[in-house]
Order: C-alpha cells, then structure tokens, then sequence
C-alpha cells in the first residue's frame, strides 16, 4: 500500500472515532442518575470530611444545591462522551450513554455500563467547561 | 574415706548393704560389701554429654523376665536352687530387678490324709518377701553371676514379709560393671511329719507360684538442675541431683566440661555434695556421677538477658510467644511471670521451666522471665504486649470472634500496608452459618492467579470450608484509603500513563460493581432454595455492608458502615 493510501486511511478511522464519540447521548432521569446527583450533592455541601475529600479529589467547588443538575442536552453529553472516551483505553472508545451532571461549571459523567476489563470499578470523571478531564475516580 | 578416679573425687556410699542372709534350706545370698578397692560396681566417672531435652523421668528398656517355679509341696523343703534366668545384662549398664507376683501356701491333702487333726499355720499367700518366719522362709533372692570370672554380687531388695506384704518388691538402679547372668532363687518353707514308719515325710504345704523376675535397663535416672540456669561471670550456681522421685541421690562426684570454645576461668570442684554451689565464669555442662547414673545440666554464662516476643500487639484470643534470649541466643526461663496491665484483671499465665512461654491473650500486659527459680535470685527480662481492642459493631456476623480472625488474616493477605501498591491484593472469604448450632464461621477462598489490587474471585478454600449450603455472606477487600492513588497496573482500563484514585463514597462504601453483584449473587441452601446473600467490604477505613435488593435510593447514606479504627474507645476492627 502506497503511503498516501494510509494516510487516508488514517484519517478515515480518527473520523470514526470522531463521530462515534459524537454520537454519545444522555441518559435519561432514573434511581441511578437520583444517586449520582446525591452524590455531587454531597460532595459540594457536606461539611463531613470524608465527603470533602471527595469534593477535593473530583476537583469540585462548593456550589448551591440549585448549581446541580442532570444534562439532557445530547451536544453535551456528546461532547462529554468524547472527554470520557479519551479517559479510557484505545479498545474501550466507543459511543455512550452517559449520566452528565452539571455541577457548577464541572460536569460529572459517569457510563454505568463501562466495562473496565473485569476490574472492581466504575469510572466517573470529572470534566472542565471545556471538556477536559480534570479527575478520575473508580466507584 | 575419699578416694580419687581419673583425678574426680570419688566417695564409696553403700557399706549399709554389708551383711549376709542365710536362708532356709540350700540357699545363701550374700549382699553387697564395698570399700574403695573391692569390685562393688562404680558409676564412670567420664563425663557424659546429655543432650538437650533430657527426659526427666528415666528411661526404661525392659531386659527380660522369668518366671520362678516352685516345687508341688514342701516335702523337700519347697525351695528353688540359685537358677540362671537366662537374661543378661550388658557391661556398663544400670538396671533396676522387679520381683512380681505371689507364693500361695495350702495344706497338704497327703499330709492331712496321713496325719489327721494337724495343723497348719502358714498357710497364706506371700509376696516375695515371704512369711517372716524362720530363715527367710519363702523368701526371693536375685544375684548377678558375672559371665567372665564367675563373680557372684547379689542384688539387695527391701522386702515385707507375712501375708499382708506387697506382692511385689524391686530393687534400686545398680550399675553393672560386667556383663552377668541374672539368677534366681527362693528359700523353701519348714514344717513337715516323718513317722518314721508308715507314711514317711510328708510336708505341710502344697505351694503354688505366680512370682516373676524382671530385669530392666534403666537411663537418665539422674536429673540434674542448675539454678540459676544462666549467670553472669562470677555468679553462684546451684546444682541439684534427683531421681524420678525429686529425692536426693548420693552423688559419687562432680565433673564439668565448659562448652566449645570457652577458655574462662575454671571453677572450683564441689566433692560429692548435693546440692553442690559453685561459681561459673564460662558456659559450661555440669555432670553428676551416681551410683545410678551420670546427669547432666547445662549453664549458660551471659552478657546480656532479654525476652522477646513475637508480637508487640495482639487480638484477646492470640496465642503470644515469649522467647528468652542470652546473648541473643534463645534460652530457658526457669520461671515467668505475667503481670496485666488491669491489676483487677484475672489474668495469669503458668509457663513451666522453658525456652518459649506462650500465652493466650486476654488483656494487655508484661511478661516477665526469670534464670532463678528462686524469687529475688537471678536475672530477670520483660516485655509489655498490647492487646487490641475489636470494635463491636452489633453486626452479629462481624462480632463473632472466629470470623473475625479470618477478617484479620484476609486483611494480612490483602497485603494493604505495602506501599508498592501493586503488591496489594483483593482477598475474599466466605461467612457460613451452621444451621444446627447457629454459630458462624469464615474461611478464606484464596485466587492468587486471579486477583489484584483492584479485583478478586474467590478461588479455593484455604482451610476446610464447611457446606456451601451454609454460606450466608461474602467478604472481600479494598486494600487501599479513600482517594488513594490505583495502582496503574489494575487500571488498563484507562488511557496509557493514566490514572485514577479510590472512590469509596460515590456508592456509599462497596463498588458499583459490589451492588451488581451482591443483587445478582444467589446462594442455595439445603433445602435447595435459592437466597441472595450480603457481601461486606473491608478497605484501609471502614467496613461496608451490601445488603442485597437495597433500594438504590440508599446506597450512599443507609449502607451499614462500620469504622476500623475508633481512637474514643481505642479499638480497631477486625
């Protein structure tokens, strides 16, 4: 294969990945978006240590309860799908169905269906305004 | 009168024996007569070695017995000759003769028959010692007939007589100098009728026998004590010799062999008193020569004393060794002592004269280890031992003592103080229930191919594991704190280089994927109905419990969590 070839090839499959990732949705409201809210909750407003730890280490500021709040808008959980996907192995990008939580000017998202290779845990990040990755916490 | 052997002071003691017993009919047993250049048997007087954990109750080798007939009546007499018993005893050895068994004398129906309106006061039935009567009527004798020179020694017993004697009597330990032939004999028993005309002699007595003769080869009838057992140089020791019977035994003479190497001052010789005091400047083995063997105990000349034990805490229920050590080479403590931090605390221990002392913990306290059996003598070390208090967490399953010590050991395994985190491993174990007792159980299930820092599968039981119908909860472990750093290694889920920390809030303790499984997980029972089981989480900080079907509502702030460590009580879980 002549070295242009693969270049166009190349590019073809970031164009995949691209539009995969763009391809994330939210997820809508249920019991397990209710515990990842509660969650980011309490990390913002508890005044118990082990949940400002937790406040510290997602890289979270305190914020009125009224600053949290599930995204349903797919332009961002897309965009979120792609900062999550980046987070992970190359074989483990693919589009999502996120759980997005606005917190402030941070987003937690969380892909309850992440397979981390057999491990214990369950990925949540945190994520900038602008989408990057600010913290990785296995749940 | 003292008299010296290959230069070891040497004193004769047995001149109490020096008398002769003529006894009915053909026999004589002369006893023993000594003097300092007769052939009485002497103990060696080389210094024999004894190793260490010399018994402390002689050791017996049965030689062989024989069985001492009797004539039918004593119309003869009713004696048996001096006879071979056919056993031999080895030069150089020390043996002990038992005399078992009875002679039982009846009236002669011949003579009665013969002699109408006789009477007959022996009859009975006799011990070896006999009647009493006469010359030693029915008396046993036993005596050595050397195999070379033919030399005679007879074996002296301390015998009863009549019919309410013991039917058994033995002799002391002796020591044989050649090898010699056991012999046995018995004296007969007077009384017979001679009409001189019709009927002849005819004896009182119709005699049967049960009595055996049992020879016996006797080592380590010599126990020798040092008190203190370790000293610093120029201290006094004491050294003891007793027989199995903790009685003094005549001591012919000391002797003292310093161990390999020590070159220290020699000591001063003790004669033949027991106890014998004398002033140690090396380590050394210290032998008593005895007319019933040699013994030996060892004495340790030491800088330095300290006890160690191999735990500075404990769990009440663990089982501490304290091991004294002189110069840190382990040693024996002659007496110990354990004093509970709690004086009103009932909590003692009894360690015998030993290198190890273990103790059952009940409280914390200090063990103390003496070289002096004697209080206020000898030098003394201690050492203080903590015992950890366990939370109570009114959890019936973690308050249960057995289940957690497997908590602990999983926690060991889960090697969580390792700071190269890759070295840490989740560990599981199962909780059984027996149904008929109601008590609980644990047992680890260990997968060392599988499980890693971050995940775990039980493998195989590493104990006997009771019935999986009995299984009522699952534990594994988070070997790590609340937002530690995972180890990479376990996180190839993430991108390269990356990495992510421990979250142990998120999901109110065990993981998401804990609540998927504890939901998912179903155990059978015996009567093959299927029950979800909970599963506990123990991490750095806490222990979670997932109860299954907890509504997802309560995960974060209703999942039963129990501290590992309260500095208010103090305790710590498990």
């Amino acid at each position: 294969m002549r070295p242009h070839s693969l270049l166009a090839l190349a590019l073809t499959a970031a164009a995949t990945t691209t539009l995969r990732a763009q391809s994330s949705t939210c997820r809508a409201a249920d019991d397990e978006s209710a515990r990842l809210i509660s969650a980011a909750k309490l990390m913002v407003t508890s005044t118990d240590s082990r949940w400002i730890q937790a406040r510290n280490a997602y890289q979270l500021s305190v914020v009125p309860d009224t600053a949290i709040a599930l995204v349903t808008d797919d332009s961002v959980c897309a965009q979120a799908g792609s900062a999550y996907n980046s987070a992970l192995a190359d074989g483990l990008r693919h589009e999502r169905s996120l759980y997005v939580v606005r917190v402030g000017d941070r987003y937690v998202v969380e892909d309850p269906s992440t397979d981390a290779s057999g491990a214990e845990y369950r990925l949540i990040v945190t994520l900038s305004s602008a989408f990057v990755v600010l913290a990785k916490g296995a749940a | 009168m003292p008299c010296s052997i290959s230069g070891v002071n040497v004193v004769r003691r047995a001149n109490r024996y020096a008398r002769l017993v003529r006894l009915t009919g053909l026999l004589t047993l002369p006893l023993i007569a000594a003097s300092c250049s007769g052939d009485r048997p002497v103990a060696p007087t080389t210094p024999v070695p004894t190793p260490a954990g010399r018994p402390e109750r002689s050791v017996v080798t049965p030689l062989g017995n024989f069985q001492l007939t009797i004539p039918a009546t004593n119309t003869d007499g009713g004696s048996l000759p001096w006879t071979s018993t056919g056993i031999t005893i080895p030069a150089g050895s020390y043996y002990r003769i038992r005399i078992n068994g009875s002679v039982t004398v009846s009236p002669n129906p011949a003579h009665q028959e013969a002699y109408p309106g006789g009477t007959y006061p022996d009859v009975g039935t006799y011990g070896p010692g006999g009647t009493g009567k006469g010359a030693w009527e029915l008396r046993v004798g036993v005596r050595l007939h050397n195999t070379t020179g033919g030399g005679i020694t007879d074996v002296p017993f301390t015998m009863q007589s009549g019919t309410s004697a013991p039917d058994s009597a033995r002799s002391d330990i002796r020591y044989a100098g050649t090898e010699a032939v056991v012999e046995a004999g018995r004296a007969g028993i007077s009384g017979s009728t001679n009409d001189n005309c019709c009927n002849g002699n005819i004896g009182f007595y119709t005699l049967a026998s049960t009595q055996v003769v049992s020879v016996e080869l006797v080592t380590d009838a010599v126990h020798v004590t040092a008190d203190p057992s370790a000293v610093k140089a120029g201290q006094r020791v004491t050294f003891t010799a007793r027989d199995d019977n903790g009685a003094l035994v005549g001591v012919n003479s000391w002797s003292y062999e310093q161990d390999p190497g020590v070159t220290a001052r020699e000591p001063a010789g003790c004669w033949w008193n027991n106890p014998c005091v004398a002033t140690l400047y090396g380590s050394l083995t210290w032998t008593a020569h005895t007319n019933i063997g040699t013994g030996s105990a060892h004495v340790t000349v030491y800088s330095d004393f300290r006890l160690d034990a191999d735990k500075a805490e404990a769990y009440a229920g663990d089982t501490v060794t304290f091991t004294p050590k002189l110069d840190d080479k382990p040693a024996v403590a002659l007496r110990w002592k354990w004093v509970p931090s709690d004086t009103s605390a009932h909590d003692g221990t009894i360690c015998a004269a030993d290198s190890t002392c273990k103790k059952v913990m009940v409280g914390s306290g200090t063990m103390w280890a003496y070289l002096s059996s004697a209080g206020g003598q000898g030098d003394s070390a201690a050492v203080t031992v903590t015992v950890i208090r366990v939370c109570i967490t009114n959890d019936s399953i973690l308050d249960t003592q057995a289940v957690q010590r497997v908590l602990r050991s999983l926690w060991v395994h889960s090697n969580a103080d390792d700071p190269t985190t890759e070295n840490r491993r989740e560990q599981v174990a199962f909780v059984y229930r027996n149904p008929a007792t109601g008590e609980y159980s644990a047992v680890e299930w260990p997968n060392p191919s599988f499980n890693s820092p971050c995940k775990s599968l039980p493998g195989s039981p590493a104990a006997s594991a009771p019935p999986m119908s009995w299984l009522v909860a699952e534990v594994h472990t988070h070997p790590f704190h609340a937002f530690d750093g995972l180890p990479i290694g376990c996180t190839g889920w993430l991108a390269v280089g990356s990495w992510a920390f421990y979250d142990p809030v998120s999901y109110g303790g065990p993981s998401g994927r804990d609540w998927d499984q504890v939901n998912s997980m179903r155990a059978v029972d015996e009567q093959g109905n299927e029950h979800k089981i909970p599963e506990y989480v123990i991490d750095q900080d806490y222990v979670y419990k997932a109860v299954p079907d907890t509504p997802r509502s309560q995960w974060l702030l209703n999942t039963p969590t129990f501290p590992r460590h309260d500095s208010s009580v103090p305790c710590t879980f498990p």
